[in-house]
């Protein structure tokens, strides 16, 4: 009887304890939830969306060497100046004792081998001595960038530590930073042999006894706030590459009859089964920049190139013949024929021929991959391209309206095209925000291959296997 | 704007109102489904789909009891059927994958009191916390819960006896609730 009365006490205090608990959802799901029971306002949105895209492709592309450039930079100064004990050359804070007159000439400290190009390295001070810290500590936010301060034949930057300043946020970010590297219990050891190195667990305790920050980060870890990343957090750099193989389906898109017996036609329904053809390797390569929209989606776009071919059979005349193309009126609905004088039959004799319908396309894939399901080490995705593009070059050969001849004629392949894609891969985290992905991909042509005035309608189709690399900016 | 408009213009599919619904309702929603999801991501998740549910089904609404309740018990609807699609979901629920489960002392979070409590029931296992939440919190009965989680009541039973000592382990380690069991609750600062 007692227990069960606990037990109803139990309920009741959780009950409640929890019965005012709120938090306050971020603006994504009431966008999400309008965007449900409003999708034709959707638009604006998405093309901002779009612009935004754009703009970040832009930026990151022009920007790509740069920022390699300055993590190279930033590398190599904190491979020189933070201690080989740290685990991670990215660490960017470090907690120096400086001497208690805050000496900035400080000539004990030895002259950096290279003068800083940048101010790449992010160093926390504390005043006075180890016993001193917890009065007087003060740490630096990655967001202020703190020179060190020597002087130095080589005139090293130098600034002042008097002005350092912590915000509560910024200081959790640092110690957040710290806690992640697995860094709370480490000594950093010191830069240099004449400075003490301090327990930063001794620095985190001064912070934790901060009851504002105590707060603070109370709030934080009970709302689970995320940090907004700097856009390049979301960002990544794809390759990829696709062998597949290549199909096309090939139908009549006029069945005007014209009454001149002279064009020779014949009623044909599927045209496929009428040629002689045959797949054939095809090969997509790209690259592009990804951009985390959310924790399960990624916008990506970039630049693809793509060789498309089908083969199909025809027998080799020795000696040229007359073709007749019918050619789509444009403006009526008509056709009219067009002559040519071509040595391929549409006939497997002892001379075939293996002609190559190749074309060279380059287009900016705009897509998005949505992450189903995922653990540490692989995920599962399944992604969407619209390719519009242009073919650079191209052969065709065009079937003749008797359907007895294959008639060499590149000036009408469509110039634009649009391809789209679904595929759907795995990916294997390698460490180091590096990501292989594996799987098949279905890629079909939008458009004719031809342009309006052909009779015929060609689309192609590729099945792929795709591989690709993502790695993180 | 009052209850009856706000209700109106949903159903009709005024932005407006449907926001002012929203905005009303969902951090006290986003509360109830943290309780139940993994983190803070996945209540967002149980929020949106929950909320979506609310305004298609808001003309069934027909004043029988608070409009916050009615809301209430489609998320939590929400959020069960979201968990269910998970495969280790039904695994959790089950009484002898629940056996041994140990909760180390450094996983407990060091925060506000008030809030908690809330922490302290997101650390216990997937099926214990879904049970204790559905029985100690929302007030269904252990027949309910067995329907909702397609268990047996007598395992929602366990479960929920072997949550509450877990939870109640963890309260005391925290000295939100002292150790003498009986009294506990009536010397709890909470109370």
């Amino acid at each position: 009887m007692e227990q069960e009365f606990y037990k109803d006490e139990f309920a009741q205090m959780l009950r409640e304890t929890t019965e005012d608990f709120k938090m306050y959802p971020s603006r994504r799901v009431w966008y999400s939830i309008y965007n449900n029971f409003h999708p034709d306002r959707k638009w604006p949105s998405l093309a901002i969306c779009l612009l935004l895209l754009t703009a970040i492709l832009y930026i990151g592309v022009s920007n790509n060497n740069h920022i390699s450039n300055v993590s190279r930079t930033t590398f190599e100064n904190s491979h020189e100046l933070v201690s080989p004990l740290s685990p991670s050359a990215n660490i960017i804070a470090e907690v120096i004792p400086m001497p208690e007159q805050h000496n900035l000439r400080s000539t004990q400290v030895p002259p950096a081998p290279n003068p800083l190009p940048q101010p790449a390295l992010i160093m926390s001070s504390v005043k006075t001595d180890v016993a001193e810290v917890n009065a007087t500590s003060q740490i630096i936010s990655k967001n202020e960038v703190i020179i060190p301060v020597l002087e130095t034949e080589d005139k090293v930057s130098i600034a002042s530590t008097e002005t350092s300043l912590v915000s509560q946020q910024d200081l959790v970010v640092t110690i957040s930073t710290t806690n992640k590297i697995g860094m709370s219990n480490a000594v950093i050891a010191p830069l240099r042999k004449d400075i003490k190195p301090i327990n930063t667990a001794n620095v985190l305790g001064v912070v934790v006894k901060n009851n504002e920050t105590i707060s603070w980060m109370e709030n934080d870890v009970f709302y689970n706030l995320r940090h907004p990343g700097k856009w390049k957090a979301k960002m990544s750099l794809q390759y990829y590459i696709t062998p597949s193989i290549g199909y096309r389906s090939l139908y009549k898109n006029n069945d005007y009859e014209p009454t001149s017996s002279s064009l020779l036609l014949r009623s044909v329904v599927v045209q496929n089964s009428v040629v002689n053809q045959q797949g054939a390797i095809n090969l997509e390569a790209g690259f592009g920049l990804a951009y985390g929209a959310s924790k399960k989606l990624r916008l990506k776009s970039g630049l693809q190139f793509n060789v498309s071919n089908y083969v199909t059979y025809a027998h080799e005349l020795k000696h040229p013949t007359q073709a007749t193309v019918l050619m789509n009126n444009l403006h009526d609905g008509s056709v009219w024929p067009k002559t040519f004088a071509t040595k391929y039959a549409n006939v497997l004799g002892s001379n075939f021929n293996m002609l190559d319908n190749r074309t060279v396309q380059l287009s900016l894939p705009l897509g998005a991959d949505y992450t189903i399901s995922s653990n540490e080490k692989l995920s599962w995705h399944v992604a969407a391209t619209a390719q519009p593009g242009v073919v650079l070059t191209g052969d065709a050969y065009l079937i003749s309206s008797d359907l007895k001849n294959f008639v060499e004629d590149a000036s009408m392949i469509r110039k634009f095209n649009v391809n789209t894609a679904i595929e759907s891969f795995v990916a294997f985290k390698a460490g180091n925000g590096l990501e292989i992905g594996l799987g098949p991909q279905f890629r079909y042509q939008l458009l004719s291959t031809y342009k309006k005035e052909y009779t015929y309608t060609e689309k192609l189709f590729n099945l792929g296997l795709k591989l690709g690399i993502t790695r993180k900016l | 704007m009052t209850e009856e408009l706000m209700l109106a213009g949903s159903i009709k599919n005024n932005a407006a109102a449907q926001e002012e619904l929203y905005t009303r309702f969902s951090p006290r929603m986003l509360g109830v489904c943290y309780r139940f999801a993994k983190n803070r991501e996945d209540a967002e998740d149980m929020l949106q789909e929950g909320f979506i549910k609310v305004f298609t089904q808001l003309h069934q609404y027909r004043n029988e009891g608070s409009l916050e309740g009615w809301i209430r018990r489609i998320v939590v609807h929400t959020c069960i059927n979201i968990l269910k699609k998970n495969k280790k979901f039904s695994e959790s629920v089950d009484l002898i994958h629940a056996k041994g489960i140990h909760i180390k002392e450094d996983i407990i979070p060091s925060i506000m009191q008030a809030k908690q409590v809330v922490e302290c029931i997101r650390i216990l296992p997937l099926g214990y916390r879904t049970v204790l939440n559905l029985y100690a919190i929302e007030g269904f009965s252990h027949r309910e819960i067995g329907e909702m989680l397609d268990i047996e009541e007598s395992t929602s039973r366990s479960q929920y006896t072997r949550a509450k000592a877990m939870l109640e382990e963890i309260l005391v380690k925290k000295d939100i609730i002292q150790k003498t069991r009986k009294t506990a609750v009536g010397a709890s600062p909470l109370g």
